[in-house]
């Protein structure tokens, strides 16, 4: 039983770490109807960015993250203004591969600024515990866990109740009606996805105490990332918050339960079985799948 | 028919152009590093032309073709290496397998489109790449499985480059006369249809279901023929790479970077990414670790951004504004 | 049919071919011998390529200096995949007219490029891929200094057996032995030798387990399945991400087996010293040596030893990897030992040199000695047993390399460290 629970305690953390890395690609697909493939790129970025104000200045990566944030909030408008920007009535051709692109090329320019080493970062957070009972919860994690459901709250409480977030909203449904309504398309498609990369710099620098950080520590999340958002619901955040927690679950069950090598099977296959049975995800719209992507 | 061929211009550049394809191997016998770059790009513009059928005349953005191409690579060597069964006959033997996952893969996603389309074949070829990791069985596991150098046509094996080029180059004959043929057959009108407006095609009559799932069975299967070829060339298969979604994305891109959806475009697109990394590597590759990579991933964004339809026919139409045409792309 | 887009196409064809034909540099064998260096520099490999790359620079600078020496010349390429490899290989044996390559530490690529050079006659100097396949073809200008995955497991054994037991007040049979690794063919090659060798001493083997490095987010499964198991002795091959996520949460845990021994690769390098400092102690691991005692080497072994640190220090900053320590020695045997004596990089003089090498254990900076076998693999390519004190990995076993002592034998409780 105590197994059991503390199965159930490390896939629920894993779940919020998931969470917080697949909040922003909800948005940005769900919003911008594109598929990012750097999304786990712009993450390694964000937890270098922690990482070297750890390393440089000492600066505690929970504090890191007031200033790796906004720096990549403005990255993303700035990715978003060059190149981003210039894909969003293309063909979807278009779009996957100018972010594969962008993907190889941040990779390797990390590689080149930063070397190939497999950083961590050695404070005593990293291996912080907090006992409850029998059970063990990783304070790192569990940190990630908390802010993961503040920012979706944040979040949200943004999209419903603002005029900007409402805007947003809009734009997702229909993005011609909401152009007739006064809405500047180019305009709130920049800060959403500002904001979608902004999010991975929080993520980022909560990551750092948990994960090493090295150039293509993206590919460890990015695929999970499209599995949440997708078995979610394009652009819901609750979907988001329950895609999350559920494929972390799924992951640390199965890989007890089953084997660890197999884990990867189980999520994907969940994937795929989403994908044809519910391509909507849990919580998405319907038909968001076969008419979302114009 | 010769007479025709003789008679017209075209027909007789054609010609020429045959002839100095099958020469110039020849010539270059010696050197296999102009070979070997020779031999890959055809067999990448083989492979990219058999994903051109479902990706750029079908429209659908297949970023799981690895897992063809993987299958006819494992076919033929674990026949080859553990049953002794000729490479020649395992490629068919693997060629029909992909085509047959090709066509359940079709089934399965009937229903999807654009990025959700994509996204189901990463996950089907990351889900085989871990069975062929985990089934050491039948897979030889995470070591791959190396191909017994032992020259001779039975085995598929050459000990003269000259060989494999030739093959190569048939291989890509073939998918490029399919590929010419779907330009011009009711059944490529049928699938651009598809493409271009379903809902208009469907309205038209077209069983979208047959004609997709046609097309994805033919491409899987082509691609997995490449996927042997590979396995015999290069001499070693493995899960990391066979089953690789950088795989998947450099066939893709191959093609669209060439022009998605034209004959020729996928060649184009093979020769010159290949040609890319080849000289990138060559001139920025010893140096600092990453550069040339950087350099690719950027001109990548760049190519795709600024020409989009692909080089082919971005190319036809700068000709034919020089002679102030129209041209049809 | 086929038209102007044929015919351009032919075209561009033609023009690439007489590109490349270009692109070739031809350098007289006479002054220079220009050696091949072949290794990923870039992706997902990048650390360990860099890091060879590295070590055989500061191989060829330590043989260049020599007085009287012929002066070697480095061609490096970049091969980040087999696809590449293939290429690579090709153009430095036709355009860079290479007869003699340094490569290529991952295990596909070094098959793959063993199948060109041996067609085309060129030696290939393995220096780090550990597949036990690559020699074991027959193939004749393929050399491994460097020990084969299936050196690890006996070394281990061996240590365990005489070392782990009587310290532990147990009886062989009575260790029970878990392992763990990652899902790659390393991982599978070391722990099917470590099963092997674990039988014949009568360990039992209680469970395996393995996973996928490169995605596995999480090893709490894995830790909870292994403190159901509770074996004394955890063997372990992981690389670099996975060995500190399994540490990091093995503490957080609370989960410590009475030993844990892992097998070159994540334990190996500076990474794992930096990002866990004590918490590393007594952390085990098998592979050749890295600091080690050294007078246990030969005299000149000893002082390229030094001379190795200090300018690698010197050179690149910071301070060197086992793995370019390893691809260092590897490097400074063939520069040295091979081609000072035959002045060329004509194969076949290579390989009649190597094959003639008869040199002892502890005449290489990692403890190795040189004698290759008919197919090319170092039959003397002894593995340490090493153990991270104080940040640092020190010789532990055997004992005339052993630095000092080894310590926690048990491993301490994680609360009850420092």
């Amino acid at each position: 039983m105590d197994i059991f629970l503390q199965l159930l305690i490390s896939g629920i953390l894993l779940g919020g770490v998931y969470v917080l890395v697949s909040i922003g690609l909800t948005l940005v697909f769900g919003v911008m109807k594109i598929v990012n493939f750097a999304h786990g790129d712009f993450l390694m970025l964000g937890m270098f960015g922690a990482f070297f104000l750890y390393q440089l200045f000492g600066l505690n990566p929970y504090l890191s993250l007031l200033i790796v944030t906004p720096a990549l909030f403005i990255l993303g408008l700035i990715i978003y203004k060059t190149i981003v920007g210039r894909t969003i009535s293309r063909p979807h051709v278009v779009q996957i591969f100018s972010f594969i692109g962008l993907s190889v090329a941040f990779q390797n320019m990390a590689l080149v600024l930063f070397s190939a080493d497999f950083r961590s970062i050695n404070h005593p957070v990293s291996t912080k515990v907090i006992h409850m009972g029998p059970i063990h919860i990783s304070f790192p994690s569990f940190i990630a866990f908390i802010v993961a459901g503040i920012i979706t709250i944040l979040l949200f409480i943004f999209l419903y109740y603002t005029y900007t977030g409402k805007a947003i909203r809009a734009a997702a449904q229909d993005r011609f009606a909401a152009t007739l309504m006064g809405v500047s398309i180019q305009k709130i498609y920049a800060l959403t996805f500002g904001i979608g990369i902004g999010i991975l710099g929080i993520a980022g620098s909560l990551m750092v105490p948990i994960y090493s950080v090295y150039p293509t520590v993206g590919e460890q999340f990015v695929l999970i990332a499209f599995v949440v958002v997708v078995l979610g619901g394009l652009g819901s955040l609750p979907g988001a918050v329950v895609g999350g927690l559920l494929i972390g679950l799924i992951e640390t069950m199965s890989s007890y339960f089953i084997a660890p090598s197999m884990k990867q099977l189980v999520y994907f296959c969940v994937f795929i079985l989403i994908l044809i049975l519910r391509p909507n995800g849990l919580f998405g719209k319907e038909g968001a799948a076969e008419e979302a992507l114009e | 028919m010769m007479q025709r061929l003789v008679n017209s211009k075209g027909k007789r550049n054609g010609l020429v152009g045959i002839l100095l394809l099958l020469v110039l191997p020849l010539l270059f016998q010696d050197q296999a590093f102009i070979l070997d770059t020779m031999i890959l790009m055809a067999l990448w513009g083989f492979v990219a032309c058999s994903w051109n059928i479902v990706g750029g005349y079908g429209g659908l953005l297949s970023l799981g073709h690895a897992a063809f191409f993987g299958i006819g690579a494992y076919t033929s060597t674990i026949l080859f290496v553990d049953y002794w069964v000729s490479p020649w006959i395992g490629m068919i033997v693997g060629a029909l397998l992909a085509g047959l996952f090709g066509l359940f893969i079709g089934i399965v996603t009937l229903r999807l489109h654009g990025p959700f389309f994509s996204l189901c074949t990463i996950a089907v070829t990351e889900v085989l790449m871990i069975i062929a990791i985990n089934w050491q069985e039948v897979t030889h596991g995470s070591a791959g499985i190396p191909v017994p150098y032992r020259p001779g046509f039975i085995n598929m094996v050459f000990d003269n480059r000259v060989t494999y080029f030739y093959l190569a180059l048939g291989l890509l004959a073939i998918v490029y006369f399919l590929s010419l043929w779907l330009n011009r057959s009711h059944f490529g009108y049928y699938l651009v249809g598809l493409r271009e407006n379903e809902q208009a095609a469907l309205a038209l009559g077209i069983n979208g279901v047959k004609v997709r799932l046609i097309a994805m069975t033919i491409s899987s299967a082509l691609t997995a023929v490449g996927g042997t070829f590979y396995a015999q060339y290069v001499g070693i298969v493995e899960p990391f790479h066979e089953f690789s979604f950088h795989l998947s994305a450099q066939i893709a891109l191959m093609a669209i970077i060439g022009g998605i959806g034209t004959a020729g475009g996928p060649i184009f697109g093979a020769i010159l990414i290949t040609l890319l990394g080849t000289l990138l590597r060559a001139t920025l590759g010893g140096a600092h670790g990453g550069i040339q990579a950087l350099v690719y991933g950027l001109l990548l964004v760049i190519v795709v951004l600024f020409i989009p339809q692909g080089i082919v026919p971005w190319f036809k139409q700068v000709v034919a504004k020089r002679k102030k045409g129209v041209v049809h792309v | 049919m086929f038209g102007k887009r044929f015919t351009r196409l032919c075209l561009a064809i033609l023009l690439a071919t007489s590109f490349m034909a270009g692109c070739s540099s031809m350098a007289s064998e006479e002054d220079t011998l220009r050696v091949g260096v072949a290794f990923p520099v870039s992706g997902s490999l990048a650390k360990i390529g860099q890091a060879c790359t590295n070590g055989i620079e500061i191989a060829k600078d330590i043989v260049n200096e020599r007085p009287h020496a012929k002066k070697i010349e480095l061609v490096k390429v970049d091969i980040p995949d087999v696809t590449s490899a293939v290429n690579e290989v090709n153009r430095l044996i036709t355009m860079e007219n290479v007869k003699t390559i340094v490569g290529a530490y991952g295990s596909p690529l070094a098959m793959a490029a063993s199948e060109i050079t041996e067609r085309n006659k060129v030696i290939l100097w393995e220096v780090a891929a550990t597949d036990p396949r690559l020699t074991g073809r027959g193939y004749r200008y393929v050399f491994r200094p460097n020990p084969n995955a299936s050196s690890y497991g006996p070394a281990s054994i061996e240590f365990l057996e005489k070392v782990v037991s009587p310290k532990l007040g147990k009886k062989p049979s009575q260790l029970r032995i878990a392992l763990l690794h990652e899902d790659g063919d390393f991982g599978h090659g070391v722990s099917k030798a470590t099963r092997k060798a674990a039988q014949k001493a009568g360990m039992p083997i209680i469970g395996e387990l393995k996973y996928n490095a490169k995605t596995t987010n999480d090893m709490t499964s894995i830790i909870l399945q292994l403190k159901k198991w509770n074996p004394d002795v955890l063997d372990v091959v992981q690389y670099n991400n996975d060995a500190q996520l399994f540490l990091k949460q093995a503490k957080q845990l609370g989960y410590v087996p009475k030993v844990i021994i892992a097998n070159g690769a994540g334990q190996s390098t500076d990474n794992f010293g930096d990002a866990f400092g004590k918490d590393a102690d007594g952390v085990l691991d098998t592979s050749s040596a890295m600091l080690l005692n050294t007078h246990a080497l030969t005299p000149e072994a000893r002082q390229i030893n030094e001379e190795f640190f200090k300018r690698f220090q010197k050179k690149f900053g910071k301070k060197p990897d086992l793995i370019a320590k390893v691809a260092f020695s590897s490097a400074y045997i063939l520069f040295n030992e091979v081609l000072q004596k035959t002045g060329t990089t004509d194969p076949e003089k290579v390989r009649q040199q190597a094959l003639s090498l008869d040199l002892p254990i502890g005449s290489t900076p990692v403890g190795w000695g040189i004698h290759f076998d008919q197919n090319g693999q170092n039959t003397r390519a002894q593995m340490t047993v090493m153990q991270w004190q104080n940040g640092k990995l020190l010789a532990v076993y055997p004992e005339k390399f052993a630095l000092t002592k080894p310590i926690y034998i048990p491993l301490p409780k994680w609360n009850e460290r420092k």
